[in-house]
């Protein structure tokens, strides 16, 4: 069965249509990118994804394991197994990390019949995941996000990607503000995940993000349209020759 | 300051006059331009019973009080550093109270009017344990009115945990005046916890001298009407004055911070900060006053005041005012008012917290801000009404 199904998705922000008619299918241990333009509604798609208030589907259905999630509410959603990586993670002043990260756990756990998670043996696994992601123990004590610099937040939100374990994981620009060795590290991360039956949808700007995830599929993103889907070497299409081909299609 | 031999007994047959002519502040009152005490003024209420007392402990450092009225104090013995008398027995701080009550005060004066007596307690060292007040309140219609005056001499040191707590359709009118001389240092931390019927319209006045340092915490989340004012006078260099507070208000209860600082001497510090949470119909005013004379130079003046409002229907009021009469001074003062932070909430709920949940989260982010600097035993005993008022009433 596939892992994330999007069919005949329409959305928009207010009146102003967005998103207009995606369909792509992503099968487990898949991993497909997304390139395009700013403003292709690149983000825009993550977040409806994700169940993000403020967007009106039109028209569509995403399916996730099959199931509907239309009606399910962003927690829903992301207890049911989707992950999102911000292009923009928001800083959440006065919220400690720590307990971020056990709450995001606990509630997937709850959700799966689990018992919460013990506090010291959940400290250790934090600690150890962030450890192989470069992660200092003292950003873990401050809050979430705060004073981080741009690339800290990244390597943070692939923390959480870790921790929770998803089943379709979307990362939006997740390669932006990254130094090369962060990239590498980040990249191991998300590799992993396809041994694992995970879907990925990776959504970026740079070929050089693809030379460590070899994607299964590349669609470009204009205008709120899927105009091509290949493989990886249509990535090396758009490195050389830019959009103008796409966006005149479009 | 010397002032004039006022007894307790003048103080209060003054008062009672004043009341008499005055009685509870009006609409057109500007001091009370947004707290609306109808509810109060219609009510007659009856004072305390004097004969039913609250013990108190000097082992364990509490004063208790039920209904405002504290245990003959012939009966408590404080013997590390904390001396106390009845106030009507202390001539000396009889008189200072007297030469602090605000002109025209409507609370003082109903309050003094009323109280059958006060205490007056010393403090003459570093204290260690913190001093427990602990007011408990009970019966419909009636009104309490605990009259305490603080005196902390020269360098000494103490801690009050403050709480008012209990039931009944009543009105608690608390007055305080804390000395503090030169280099004393005084933490005072306060929990309005009344229940939901209770009036509660509190005074605190503070007087400070060189290099004292007053450090006011107060987490207000009780009562029907509740107002906390608190008047501090920096009266010598170098005094340094904190006023922190958090306020919680649902249904349709009414919140009122109001403060005036003076700035009557160089080189002196104060800082408010006010986070506030704003449910239901319910109502809040922030009125903070700065002044600072001509000859205040250096003078350093913070206010910020920020609410959290949660349902539309709910209703914050910020009146910042700044009178500044000296040329050298820094005085900053702002207010925001707004809804919880929606890409805050959605990255919560995007790692699958319920929303529930993740509202309580940012609430209490930003309300534990505000004393989560302080040490604990205080900063426990703040948070934890903080909490349980967020898990009974965020939903
Ligand atoms: N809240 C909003 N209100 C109105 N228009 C919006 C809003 N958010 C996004 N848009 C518009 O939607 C379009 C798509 O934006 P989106 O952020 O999805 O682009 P993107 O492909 O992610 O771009 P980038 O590569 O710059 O990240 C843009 O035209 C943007 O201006
Ligand atoms: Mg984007």
């Amino acid at each position: 069965m596939p892992l994330l199904e999007i069919e005949n998705l329409h959305a928009s922000i207010g009146d102003k249509p967005i998103l207009k008619d995606i369909n792509l299918t992503i099968n487990p241990s898949e991993i497909h990118a997304i390139m395009g333009p700013n403003g292709s509604g690149k983000s825009t798609l993550s977040y409806v994804l994700a169940g993000r208030d403020g967007y009106e589907v039109t028209n569509g259905d995403i399916r996730l394991d099959g199931v509907s999630v239309m009606e399910m509410e962003a927690d829903e959603r992301a207890r049911a197994g989707l992950f999102l990586a911000f292009q923009y993670p928001v800083e959440l002043p006065g919220v400690g990390g720590m307990s971020f990260l056990r709450g995001a756990v606990n509630a997937r756990r709850i959700e799966a019949g689990l018992d919460e998670i013990d506090h010291i043996a959940f400290v250790k696994t934090v600690r150890e995941a962030a450890n192989k992601l470069g992660i200092k123990d003292d950003m873990l004590k401050r809050a979430v996000n705060v004073g981080f610099s741009g690339g800290e937040k990244k390597r943070y939100e692939i923390l959480q990607m870790a921790l929770l374990e998803p089943k379709m994981a979307i990362l939006d620009e997740t390669d932006s503000g990254l130094d090369v060795d962060a990239l590498r590290i980040v990249s191991e991360g998300v590799n992993a995940l396809k041994t694992d039956d995970i879907g990925v949808l990776v959504i970026t700007h740079y070929q050089r993000l693809l030379d460590y995830i070899i994607p299964d599929h590349v669609h470009i993103l204009a205008d709120g349209k899927i105009v091509k889907s290949g493989d990886k070497t249509l990535a090396l299409e758009v490195e050389k020759s830019g959009y103008g081909e796409f966006t005149n299609a479009a | 300051m010397p002032h004039d031999v006022v007894s307790f007994e003048r103080l209060a047959a003054d008062a009672a006059s004043r009341y008499a002519d005055n009685g509870w502040p009006g609409s057109k009152d500007e001091a009370w331009r947004f707290t609306n005490i109808n509810a109060i003024r219609k009510t007659t209420f009856l004072p305390a019973d004097t004969a039913i007392t609250g013990s108190s402990s000097s082992e364990n450092n509490f004063i208790h009080f039920i209904n405002g009225i504290h245990q003959p104090v012939d009966n408590i013995s404080f013997n590390d550093g904390v001396l106390c008398q009845k106030l009507s027995e202390n001539a000396a701080l009889s008189s200072a109270l007297a030469a602090a009550i605000p002109q025209g005060h409507h609370v003082a004066d109903f309050a003094l009017a009323h109280a059958s007596d006060g205490l007056a307690i010393t403090i003459d060292q570093v204290v260690d344990n913190p001093l427990q007040l602990i007011f408990d309140y009970s019966g419909d219609g009636i009104s309490s009115h605990a009259v305490v005056v603080f005196k902390l001499l020269p360098g000494a040191e103490l801690t009050i945990l403050e709480e008012h707590k209990g039931g009944g359709a009543g009105l608690s009118a608390p007055v305080m005046l804390f000395c503090l001389e030169e280099g004393a240092k005084l933490h005072h931390a306060r929990r309005l916890i009344e229940s939901d019927q209770r009036y509660h319209l509190g005074l605190n006045l503070v007087q400070q001298k060189s290099k004292s340092v007053y450090s006011g915490d107060m987490v207000m989340a009780g009562g029907d009407i509740t107002r906390s004012e608190t008047q501090v006078s920096l009266m010598e260099a170098d005094a340094q004055s904190y006023l922190n507070a958090v306020y919680l208000g649902r249904d349709a209860q009414m919140r009122d911070v109001t403060s005036r600082i003076d700035h009557d001497a160089p080189d002196c510090q104060s800082f408010q900060r006010i986070h506030g949470v704003l449910d239901n119909q319910s109502k809040a005013v922030f009125q903070g006053k700065v002044k600072v004379k001509r000859y205040a130079q250096k003078t350093d003046g913070n206010q910020m005041s920020r609410t959290l409002i949660l349902s539309r229907d709910a209703e914050a009021n910020t009146k910042p005012e700044l009178e500044i009469y000296a040329d050298d001074v820094t005085c900053s003062h702002g207010a925001t008012i707004g809804e919880l932070d929606s890409d805050q909430l959605f990255y919560l709920m995007s790692r699958g917290i319920g929303c529930d949940e993740a509202r309580q989260m940012l609430i209490e982010a930003f309300l534990v801000d505000v004393v989560d600097a302080l040490d604990d035993p205080k900063r426990e005993w703040l948070i934890e009404p903080i909490e349980h008022w967020i898990k009974t009433r965020v939903s």
